[in-house]
């Protein structure tokens, strides 16, 4: 899976001028929105959805079904999703050209002859709400009597703010490795301790333990999207810091660093998972901060015909991953289970680019309390997990910064000035209270406390420059080595051989034939996997030719027949209908 | 962080929950959370309370329910309210009431749902409380095990509401004093009356047993006496120390119609029992070896009391408990400053002593000057030039001596005398050289343990009387008998370790002065030395308890 910044490195520049010039994308090209902007802005993809013709519609909604963001290859694309968009293959691929066309799906080349499917991941929850509108659910009624809420429903705490302390705390115990290349013991206990998420939540969330792996489950996902992210590096006999990039992260607001991480998490969890996709993206529609009720949900959902693929079981996988990295909580009431997202679909409904981060400032007592709001920087979290120590995590998290606390960091290389002068700052300019100052000062005297440590704490600029924007990378996997296929290779004229020898009546006329040429005519219509136009009985339907039996009494053809609003398997002979006309998608108009 | 809204709480799933003070509904919201909450610390504008099952049914046994603690909550809450927070508080307020000890046809029973009884009785230590089963909502208690078994049950997390009354125990005619016997016009304060109205109860099985908090100087053993003659009864008072046993002895004969034959005192030196005899905890803990029995306790039995007083219950010990469960039908008032015990044994004075039945908040109190506001300072004054060579190269464990006893100090204890002269002064060490050589070279009188009893009142008398200005005290002053005209406490050295200390230290000048009310607290510490190491302590004892708390460097 890729993201749409990803795709678009990947994209030339011409060819997304050419996306750009695709009907779909009428109105956002008029706003001179780049294909980059478009395809991630709400309002360009529901103008983009509106003007899907039936075949782009069916088959962009077959595709998130049944293959979420992808990737998928040609030959499963075409089993399943054509019976689920309810189209003839020629419609199908007709629909699937006009999307490559408008650079909503990818083809890729893998190896000789094998092509993958794929669109921009990052995109899928919008997309979705587009593809299939449904009314906003209503709020649960509050006013149940038998509220409860047990630890286990509770949202731990936010996956942002575990790998922070994680992070933190392997600041302070060092980065050096054993001669296995492994964390030392200790270190790892002591990394858990930092994390909430223990290894039964982590499997009953649906991750699986890495039979190479050196650490537990838990660790072990930790690191690797540490390693992802790029903040830590792994040295020859230790791991190093890239303070850069952990600038860079740490920069971002903290809404914006679940949102990235909830990416890279769909990535790992969701891949060939199209139900799991199907449900964050209904959940994704939620309000936050409002309380649902699962049995809503999921009588909605119903109702709308979108519970296919075992909806039931992938809504509580989704609950419980998105409870797992705290982003939803839980709760139950003699209606069932309730739901509430703490913060995740915010970036969903408004464009991320307008958020701008409001940091709040820190709070600091004289006793060396320092109270930590929700919309704190995390750069000002990170160094006070350096300077201080942690005594609560909660809503608000509470920091004490002591003379243990101080004389470490003091041993770690910060000095009395630099941490007088980040408490100044964090504190939005607030002084520091005389006493707290003075014990400080106190501290960095008492130098017979001080052990030289060998590791200094990375120090990063308190104030990073506005540019400082972290860019997550998917790990695109199979995707990064494939080739972009040209949407050039996608035309009209390869899905429909031979379509100049085609006598143009036949295209054009809906008219009596003579049963040989009705035959003749179907024949090119199984050979396109193309649908044909009937007239029975005075109304005009389309049918989709599946095969032709013949026997001495002449032949008959079976198919599906598409009416207002029902699909059926018929099995026709000739005389059953009375005029016709062979539809090619994308040429003679009718599909 | 999503329901933001301008609130000045935050209400954290531990169920502590910050009080923003600077904001400008912080006082309704804080009158409010002091019904379900109790005060942690407050040192700044950020005031810690915690919630916790004894402060949840403190707050169900005043008719508090669940809804409106959490509406109280909501209302105030900056960022909403946890639910994992809402279902504790519904479900343990709900367990309130939910048990009931009652007398019925003079049988002590325990009244419950039946589920819970068979749940309850599953446990070891609860069945070997309970007797005979009476029917499915009802068991038979032995009533010996009365306070054992409401020790018990709160330990499981459910309390039980004690209706099965008290008997009266043996008459004593009191009354308060309307003069005092030092001719000083004496009456209760409003809330002290108050205090002892919901202890008492009009004399119901409602009331009768439970915890008055008030903070230190408003007038506990006031309140305490106020209770004794409102019940009329033989009384027993425990206190922490002797020092203690002789300020309670003080104010019972200033404040009462008592007459020193109807009081007794049970000390290490002392052993009278009387109508009213109070006793310190250490005398009734004390035993010759370790594994003999307390002997003392035999006081809980030698008078048919009618009310146990136990003075700073944060203090009980834990075979006071034991024996306290044995006397659950006689009325018990508990009296602090806190409820938060260092030892985490809060179920315990719930459960034996009673539920909180009043407190008053320290600000309410200074508020309406019923006691001193008191501004400490932390003076820092730089190492003799005389010992600073010996103090670098002392072992380190000498070094905080050498600091505290810091010549250099004198010149400000000077200074400071001269800032407050003619106020009633304290000078207050840990060290009698040094204590003796600062009263020589000032000319005050000094108090320390070697000074006889006799003349140690002689000089409490001179200093009362405002004839000596300045006193020099060593640690005896901690729990010594009251100095009521002290406004300047100046702490030349310390143990600096002990909030019990400081407590005391300060408490020597919060009684309320004339004018404006204040009172200074000083104390004098040597800079860049392993003395500022352990002042540090206390001034965040002090900060955390909300003092006015300053520093200047000299």
């Amino acid at each position: 899976m890729m993201l749409a910044k990803e795709w678009s490195e990947k994209l030339t520049s011409v060819a997304k001028q050419q996306y750009m010039r695709s009907p779909f994308w009428l109105e956002a090209a008029s706003r001179k929105l780049t294909w980059e902007e478009a395809v991630m802005d709400k309002p360009s993809i529901q103008e983009a959805v509106n003007r899907l013709d039936e075949a782009s519609a069916g088959v962009l909604r077959a595709f998130y079904i049944c293959f979420g963001a992808g990737p998928v290859s040609e030959e499963r694309l075409f089993s399943s999703g054509v019976q689920r968009a309810g189209l003839s293959g020629a419609e199908f691929r007709y629909g699937l050209i006009q999307l490559q066309n408008a650079g909503i799906v990818f083809a890729l080349r893998k190896g000789w002859g094998e092509r993958l499917y794929a669109l921009p991941s990052d995109g899928y929850m919008l997309w979705h709400a587009a593809l299939f509108p449904i009314p906003q659910l209503s709020a649960a009624d509050t006013g149940y009597g038998q509220w409860e809420q047990r630890q286990e429903d509770t949202p731990h705490k936010s996956l942002g703010r575990q790998l922070l302390s994680v992070w933190a705390e392997l600041a302070r115990s060092g980065l050096g490795l054993t001669a296995k290349g492994t964390l030392p013991k200790k270190t790892a206990t002591k990394l858990m301790q930092a994390v909430t998420i223990t290894e039964e939540e982590m499997m009953s969330a649906g991750w699986k333990t890495e039979p190479e792996a050196s650490y537990n489950i838990v660790l072990t996902f930790i690191l690797k999207l540490s390693m992802h992210l790029g903040v830590v590096t792994t040295q020859e006999n230790r791991m190093g810091w890239n303070e850069q990039i952990l600038t860079k992260w740490l920069s971002e607001p903290d809404y914006r660093q679940e949102f990235l991480l909830l990416q890279w998490c769909q990535k790992e969890r969701f891949e060939g998972k199209p139900g799991m996709w199907h449900a964050m993206a209904v959940l994704a529609r939620l309000e936050p901060g409002i309380w649902y009720a699962e049995r809503d949900l999921t009588e909605q959902i119903k109702r709308h015909g979108l519970d296919a693929i075992d909806w039931d079981r992938h809504l509580h996988s989704c609950l419980d991953f998105l409870r797992l990295f705290g982003w939803m909580e839980l709760g139950r009431t003699e209606q069932g289970t309730m739901m509430r997202f703490t913060m995740m679909p915010l970036l969903l409904q408004e464009p991320f680019v307008n958020l701008k981060a409001v940091h709040e400032p820190i709070f600091i007592e004289p006793n060396g309390d320092l109270f930590v709001t929700p919309g704190c920087s995390p750069l000002i979290r990170w160094e006070l997990e350096l300077i201080a120590d942690k005594k609560s995590d909660d809503l608000l998290s509470i920091w004490q910064i002591n003379r243990q606390s101080a004389m470490r960091a003091l041993a770690h290389g910060r000095t009395t000035d630099q941490i007088l002068a980040f408490l100044h700052a964090a504190a939005g300019g607030v002084p520091i209270s005389p006493l707290l100052e003075s014990s400080l000062l106190d501290w960095g005297k008492q130098e017979d406390g001080l052990k030289a440590a060998a590791e200094p704490y990375p120090l990063l600029p308190f104030d990073p420059p506005a540019d400082c924007q972290f860019l997550l990378r998917s790990s695109a996997g199979a995707l990064a080595s494939c080739e972009l296929m040209n949407h050039e290779d996608f035309t009209v004229e390869r899905f429909l051989p031979e379509l100049d020898r085609v006598p143009l009546s036949w295209l054009q006329q809906l008219r009596s034939y003579h049963h040989s040429t009705r035959l003749e005519i179907l024949e090119q219509a199984l050979s396109w996997q193309a649908p044909v136009q009937l007239s029975m009985d005075e109304a005009v339907v389309a049918f989709v030719p599946a095969r032709v039996d013949k026997s001495d009494n002449g032949w008959r053809v079976t198919g599906l027949l598409r009416e207002a609003a029902t699909i059926r398997e018929v099995c026709l002979t000739p005389e059953m209908w009375q005029g016709m006309k062979l539809v090619a998608p994308g040429v003679s108009g009718f599909v | 962080m999503l329901e933001r809204q301008n609130g000045p709480l935050i209400v954290q799933s531990d169920m502590t929950v910050l009080l923003d003070y600077e904001h400008p509904l912080s006082e309704e919201a804080r009158s409010k959370l002091i019904l379900f909450a109790e005060l942690v610390k407050r040192p700044g504008n950020w005031h810690t309370y915690k919630i916790s099952s004894l402060s949840l049914w403190n707050a169900a046994s005043t008719g508090m329910d669940p809804s409106s603690v959490i509406e109280s909550l909501r209302a105030y809450a900056r960022y909403g309210m946890p639910g994992v927070l809402e279902t504790n508080i519904r479900v343990l307020m709900n367990r309130y009431g939910k048990l009931r000890l009652e007398i019925h046809e003079e049988v002590l029973l325990l009244y419950g749902e039946e589920s819970l009884l068979n749940e309850l009785a599953g446990h070891v230590a609860i069945a070997e409380c309970l007797a005979e089963r009476r029917d499915g909502t009802a068991w038979e208690v032995s009533p010996a095990h009365r306070g054992q078994l409401k020790q018990e049950l709160i330990r499981l997390g459910y309390p039980v509401i004690d209706l099965a009354g008290y008997h009266t125990g043996e008459a004593l005619s009191v009354e308060l004093a309307p003069v005092t016997r030092r001719g000083q016009p004496f009456g209760l304060r409003d809330y002290q009356r108050q205090a002892v109205d919901l202890f008492y109860k009009e004399g119901s099985i409602q009331g009768g047993s439970g915890v008055v908090v008030l903070p230190c100087g408003a007038g506990k053993t006031i309140v305490g006496i106020a209770a004794l003659a409102r019940l009329n009864n033989a009384t027993l008072i425990l206190t922490s120390s002797a020092t203690s046993v002789q300020q309670w002895k003080e104010e019972l004969l200033d404040k009462t119609t008592l007459q020193p034959s109807e009081v007794g005192e049970y000390t290490g030196a002392t052993k009278e029992v009387r109508p009213v005899t109070i006793a310190t905890y250490q005398i009734l803990t004390h035993r010759k070896s370790k594994n003999d029995p307390f002997s003392h306790m035999k006081l809980f039995s030698e008078r048919d009391w009618g009310l146990i007083i136990y003075d700073e219950v944060h203090l009980l010990p834990a075979p006071v408990f034991r024996m306290t469960a044995d006397i659950q039908a006689t009325r018990r008032l508990g009296l602090t400053a806190t409820l938060v015990r260092e030892d985490g044994c809060e179920e315990d004075v719930f459960s034996l002593i009673g539920p909180k039945q009043f407190e008053l908040q320290w600000k309410t109190v200074e508020a309406e000057g019923h006691i001193a506001s008191v501004k400490c300072t932390e003076i820092r004054v730089p190492l003799d030039q005389g010992i600073s060579e010996l103090y670098h190269s002392a072992e380190k464990r000498s070094r905080l001596r050498l600091a505290a006893e810091n010549p250099g100090k004198v010149t400000i204890v000077r200074q400071l005398l001269e800032r407050h002269q003619g106020t009633p002064t304290l000078i207050i060490g840990q060290y009698l050289d040094q204590l003796h050589a600062i009263a020589d070279s000032l000319e005050v009188p000094v108090i320390t343990g070697e000074l006889p009893q006799k003349e140690r009142q002689s000089l409490y008398e001179q200093f009362k009387a405002g004839d000596v200005r300045v006193l020099a005290v060593s640690k005896v002053a901690n729990f010594a008998v009251d100095l009521p005209d002290a406004a300047v406490a100046i702490q030349i050295s310390g143990s600096y370790g002990s909030r019990q200390e400081e407590a005391q230290r300060i408490g020597r000048i919060l009684r309320p002065k004339e004018g404006l009310n204040e009172a200074w607290f000083y104390t004098i510490v040597t800079d860049d030395t392993k003395e500022t190491e352990f002042a540090a302590k206390r001034q965040m004892f002090l900060l955390e308890q909300g003092y006015q708390y300053e520093l200047e460097r000299r």
